[in-house]
């Protein structure tokens, strides 16, 4: 017989469920938990300066691959945390969130106790599950299943909320009891879903008949790994591919194949380009991909459509489709790989689908680098990124944060290797960059990290360089001031950073400042340093 | 609302507008003078139109989460309606903490998102991107809609604003899509505006029944030991110097509510102390003994100990006055409720007491009795921090406060206080004459949100001066905001009990057991801030205070003073708080925590007694 509190419960379950940190901002109504991941030896609490941020670095750690958990305290706590989450569930990132929530006679409705709202009802639209766990004995079970939803395709946060008088309560748990709470056995599928056969046979078939197919490719083969899986398919079968940005790092630079992230054609001539195809290989789509192949589609292309998706509804719900195959990202490209054989040679595929497109690409480029900022500005931030680009091995991680970094970057950086960067160019949650570099590099303390970002991002979790020293999360972070908005009394990111015993140094002429060397000993020396780069 | 708010006029027949030029001369109309604003493209348009309507002020935070806390404070302040707008998606999402802060508080705040047009049709894909902020913000607003046409626009923001402004008033979320900004439209000479007449109404006073007035005055006549306790709501309608005057009349005992910080003032003969738990054991002592307690405007929430048993006596006879008759015997039960405006019935309660002078009972030895508890607490405290020795050097933090506070009290500066440890010694002491003059997030004790709150009062207070007590484990989360300070150069003080950890929680650990999480690195705030360029001093003295603070009085800028204290004391109220916030939860623990208790340091040890001495005298 051992005595559990709520709180052991809760985090001998996370252990089960291989949740090694835990990314926290303290409150008195999860001291128990806080205790009893210090008593486990594999677990680790980050405590970083806003549940915000904490809330990042979890989607950061969950990027990472890693499963993912916050945790904020009642109330304020949760509702620092809540808009950061949102992130997690536009991102898709497998998240779990947990809370305490005031004593459980007290809550729903509330009784105006300070701190109480009714959380649940706060996180309903943002999560996938969410739930009170009002009972003890619940809740392994609650915790096993917010972890499963969260898992399942299209993943997405979980939340789950406990009364502080469950997480407090204690009882005498006998060996029987434990056995029932923690059954040895699975609880959730690992494992991959491969497609049906004949799904595989059509699609292949369709795509060998194409002369000019073109393939889309979403954020799931990103989250899924399947980057080298995804090239050995279009190197096999020639096809070229929009990457939409979150999926960037799911094609190497260099590739032959690549043809920019979405954003470059989503304009009326890279849409009326990619409107010659006539058959469409869409993988995993997301909004972005989504949005490009229905404008593909409503001009009227005639093209075929092969569309793969790990969730079934997806298949045929943005465009008519005429081959779909439902399965795990990376047994359907292996699969449609060997099923297609050598198309590339196919006779009738046309020889300069490709070139053209190719060519496009650069017209594209070039109107997409002049859209994202001033032209002065955008091509000194393209001459420090190619710098970066240059010495960051393809071990590196990337991190690239603003409209301008990560429009630039994503138009302009070159990188070997894959699933290196990650890129958050549109502003749903501003600055989210530093906070998602952070985890990270706390998922991933052995490779080098390296955030380019922008005054305007940064600024909003600059705090967080407390955090990046308490616990070092070292990392080169390359930071761009807009020279003609600076006005004089802006923040002095050198002696901020400074200020937190982070090196820093500031630098007006980027092109005569940052030489390759300079860069080079910073990126791979691990130590921290920010450079604050006025544009 | 003490300031009725103008009745809307008809917009003008006819007259071809934009949905930006439509939204803000509605809000005008609505009698909305402040709009904080994100600076976003998506807002520009708005912002244009607002620019060009007169009586409209937009303020731009730098980061779009502290719209709502600089508008709730605002709204606090002028007692109006404001307005926090942001861009749509995440950014309209970032709002949820100053939403819950607000609606914690029952600001009328009137949050608006432009959103960008959602993916549509029925794909999984664009599910996520359709979520409905309305849908987040629904149980902490009172009243939430998405405008889904130019026409609907007027409309939905006046019920907004009536919502909001309605009984206890509260949040208000609403949703407009970015193309029925930029879309134009006129409206036809019939078309309405909004329920002009209803919108008055709001604010229409409302007066209490004569006969319930005579009840109440019939038992507080009766009452051995009666005592007045006042809320939120007796601020929010104007009471405050009526219920001062009231009590002083009457000759009983007031004491305030969490929400009503400053209601009470000092000077008061019938002052018995500070609001709630921070009065310390002489809140215990008047809750445990009154018999009668006549409330004004206070709901009893969980930093009031809730009305009830164990805190206050089972015993007591509830006189309830609130403006929403869900929140009469919202938690203790009422023996005579009205529902009516605060101050008419203050105004009511004092005619009749007038009426029956010669027949008012002698309450000064009750009075007295709960005095000498908080003077006897005072000096304790005050005592301790005199005399404190911390092996680091660093002080005392009630004595650091009391330092800030002598400078203060002498001045019509206005205050903010930010959540954690920092409003409990601040608040021991308070002897800061109100109403509105001193800030705090009542409802969610919020963490983080004093910065925003400083620059929204001080953008609504004009040339008063503006002083922030916060603490280490807040400055950080809007430390952004600095940079909004230093570009108005804005005469805002902020002083920092530095402690380094989070010792709130810590202090909740050191009664269990051990620490984890709740150390916070030694950090010198002053550098930070003059990384904004904001002047700043590191104060490790008391005698460096005084001069500080007269060097910043004396100067037309910013000020932060980084005040390293000690992290080895804890305000003795904090104690109440436990015991209410964690009723049950925390006494039957483990063998192995009070052996581990046990096995602690002598100093945890010593604070540990310090608390249960504490406790022992508020039971």
């Amino acid at each position: 017989m051992a005595t559990y509190l709520g709180a052991d419960l809760i985090v001998e379950t996370l252990v089960r469920e291989g949740v090694r940190h835990v990314f926290t901002v303290p409150g008195g109504q999860m001291i128990p938990i806080h205790y009893a991941i210090d008593d486990h030896k594999s677990m680790e609490l980050v405590v970083p300066r806003h549940e915000g941020a904490a809330a990042l670095m979890a989607c950061g750690y969950s990027m990472a691959g890693l499963p993912s958990c916050v945790m904020a305290t009642v109330g304020a706590g949760i509702a620092y945390e809540a808009g950061s989450l949102a992130f997690a569930w536009r991102e898709r990132l497998p998240v779990l969130s947990l809370a305490p929530q005031v004593q459980s006679y007290k809550m729903k409705p509330i009784q105006e106790n300070l701190q109480a709202c009714d959380q649940d009802e706060i996180f309903a639209p943002i999560t996938k599950f969410h739930a009170i766990m009002y009972h003890r004995d619940r809740i392994p079970d609650l915790i096993r299943r917010a972890v499963k939803i969260a898992l399942a395709p299209e993943p997405g946060p979980v939340h789950l909320d406990t009364p502080v008088d469950v997480i407090f309560g204690f009882k005498r748990v006998s060996r029987s009891k434990k056995k029932r709470l923690f059954p040895d056995r699975r609880f959730r599928f690992e494992g991959s879903v491969r497609p049906s056969k004949e799904a595989v046979r059509r699609a292949a078939r369709v795509l060998a008949s194409s002369k000019r197919p073109l393939a889309l490719v979403g954020r799931n083969v990103e989250r899924s790994r399947a980057g080298e899986h995804l090239m050995n398919l279009l190197n096999a079968t020639g096809i070229p591919v929009v990457v939409s940005s979150a999926a960037w790092s799911s094609v190497p630079g260099a590739s032959e194949l690549n043809l920019g992230h979405a954003g470059l054609w989503r304009n009326e001539r890279g849409i009326k380009a990619l409107s010659r195809t006539d058959a469409i290989f869409l993988i995993e789509a997301d909004e972005e991909t989504g949005r490009l192949v229905r404008n593909i589609v409503e001009r009227d292309s005639g093209a075929a459509v092969v569309q793969t998706a790990g969730l079934a509804a997806s298949v045929g719900s943005l465009v008519p489709v005429t081959a779909g195959i439902t399965g795990s990202v990376i047994p359907v490209l292996d699969d449609l790989a060997a099923a297609s054989g050598s198309f590339r040679e196919s006779s009738h595929r046309e020889r300069s689908w490709v070139p053209s497109l190719m060519k496009e690409k650069e017209v594209s480029a070039k109107e997409y680098l002049r859209v994202i900022g001033p032209a002065h500005r955008v091509k000194a931030c393209a001459g420090v990124i190619e710098k970066i680009g240059a010495i960051a091995g393809p071990d590196t991680l990337i991190v690239c944060d603003g409209r301008m970094a990560a429009g630039t970057a994503m138009t302009t950086l070159k990188r070997s290797g894959l699933h290196n960067t990650v890129m958050c160019a549109d502003d749903y949650a501003p600055g989210a960059g530093f906070p998602l570099a952070l985890g990270m590099k706390c998922a991933m303390p052995d490779r080098d990290v390296i955030l380019i970002t922008e005054a305007d991002s940064f600024k909003r979790h600059s705090r967080e360089l407390q955090t990046m020293n308490r616990y070092n999360l070292d990392m080169s972070i390359f930071l761009f001031q807009d020279k003609d908005k600076k006005p004089k009394e802006e923040v002095d990111f050198a002696s901020f950073t400074k200020s937190f015993g982070i090196e820093a140094s500031s630098i007006s002429s980027p092109e005569r400042e940052i030489t390759e060397m300079t860069a080079r000993d910073t990126a791979g020396s691990r130590r921290g340093i920010l450079f604050d780069i006025t544009l | 609302m003490n300031r009725p708010v103008r009745t809307i006029k008809k917009a003008r027949a006819s007259k071809v507008m934009s949905g930006a030029g439509l939204l803000v001369r509605t809000l005008a109309d609505c009698g909305v003078e402040f709009i904080f604003m994100e600076e976003h493209p998506d807002t520009e348009p708005v912002r244009d139109a607002a620019l060009r309507q007169r009586g409209l002020k937009v303020i731009h935070p730098v980061s779009e989460t502290s719209c709502v806390p600089m508008a709730d404070v605002c709204s606090r302040y002028t007692g109006r309606p404001v307005v926090a707008l942001t861009a749509g998606g995440g950014h309209c999402l970032n709002q949820v903490m100053g939403m819950t802060t607000a609606w914690g508080d029952k600001s009328p705040v009137i949050s608006i998102g432009i959103a960008r047009s959602r993916g549509a049709g029925a794909s999984p894909v664009f599910d996520r991107e359709r979520t409905d902020p309305c849908e987040v913000f629904s149980s902490i607003s009172v009243y939430h809609e998405t405008v889904r046409a130019w026409s609907d626009m007027r409309e939905i923001i006046c019920r907004g604003v009536r919502e909001s402004l309605s009984a206890k008033g509260g949040t208000v979320h609403i949703e407009i899509p970015i193309d029925i900004i930029e879309s134009t439209g006129s409206l036809s000479s019939d078309a309405s505006p909004g329920d002009t007449e209803c919108f008055a109404q709001v604010q229409a006073p409302v007066r209490a029944e004569e006969k319930k007035i005579d009840q109440a005055v019939d038992l507080l006549l009766r009452a051995k030991r009666p005592m007045i306790f006042a809320g939120g709501g007796a601020v929010r309608a104007g009471a405050a110097q009526l219920v001062n005057d009231l009590a002083r009349k009457a000759g009983i005992p007031i004491l305030s509510s969490m929400g009503a910080m400053d209601v009470v003032d000092p000077a008061n003969p019938m002052y018995v102390g500070p609001s709630s738990y921070l009065a310390g054991e002489a809140f215990h002592y008047a809750i445990e003994k009154a018999d009668v307690v006549l409330a004004i405007g206070a709901c009893f929430g969980g930093l009031d100990g809730f009305g009830l048993p164990p805190l206050w006596s089972g015993k007591i006879k509830f006189i309830q006055v609130n403006i929403d008759p869900t929140y009469i015997a919202f938690n203790p039960g009422a023996e005579i409720a009205i529902v009516a405006d605060a101050r008419e019935t203050v105004n009511q309660l004092m005619e009749r007491i007038e009426a029956v002078s010669s027949r008012l009972p002698d309450w000064t030895s009750w009075v007295s009795s709960i005095k000498r508890r908080y003077h006897g607490h005072v000096e304790r405290v005050a005592c301790e921090a005199k005399n404190h020795k911390s092996k680091n050097g660093r002080l005392h933090p009630a004595a650091a406060v009391l330092a800030v506070l002598d400078r203060i009290v002498a001045s019509d500066a206005l205050v903010c206080v930010d959540g954690g440890n920092t409003p409990l010694w601040a608040g021991m002491f308070a002897s800061v004459k109100g109403p509105r003059r001193v800030f705090f997030p009542t409802g969610m004790a919020t963490l983080g949100v004093g910065i925003p709150m400083a620059l929204g009062l001080k953008t609504a207070a004009g040339n008063r001066r503006v002083i922030l007590f916060t603490g280490d484990g807040s400055l950080l989360y809007n430390i952004q905001e600095l940079e909004l300070i230093k570009r108005y150069n804005l005469p805002i003080i902020i002083a920092v009990n530095n402690d380094s950890a989070w010792n709130m929680i810590r202090a909740g650990e050191i009664m269990l057991h051990r620490c984890v999480g709740t150390a916070l690195p030694e950090q010198d705030y002053a550098a930070v801030a003059e990384s904004y360029g904001i002047p700043a001093r590191r104060i490790s003295s008391l005698d460096e205070i005084p001069a500080a603070l007269d060097k910043a009085f004396s100067s037309n800028g910013p000020m932060l003073f980084d005040i390293a204290t000690d992290n080895n004391v804890y305000p003795d109220s904090l104690a109440s708080f436990i015991r209410v916030e964690f009723m049950g939860s925390l006494m039957p623990q483990p063998l192995k925590k009070m052996l581990n208790f046990y096995q602690n340091e002598i100093k945890i040890g010593r604070n540990v007694i310090n608390i249960m001495k504490y406790l022992m005298k508020t039971m």
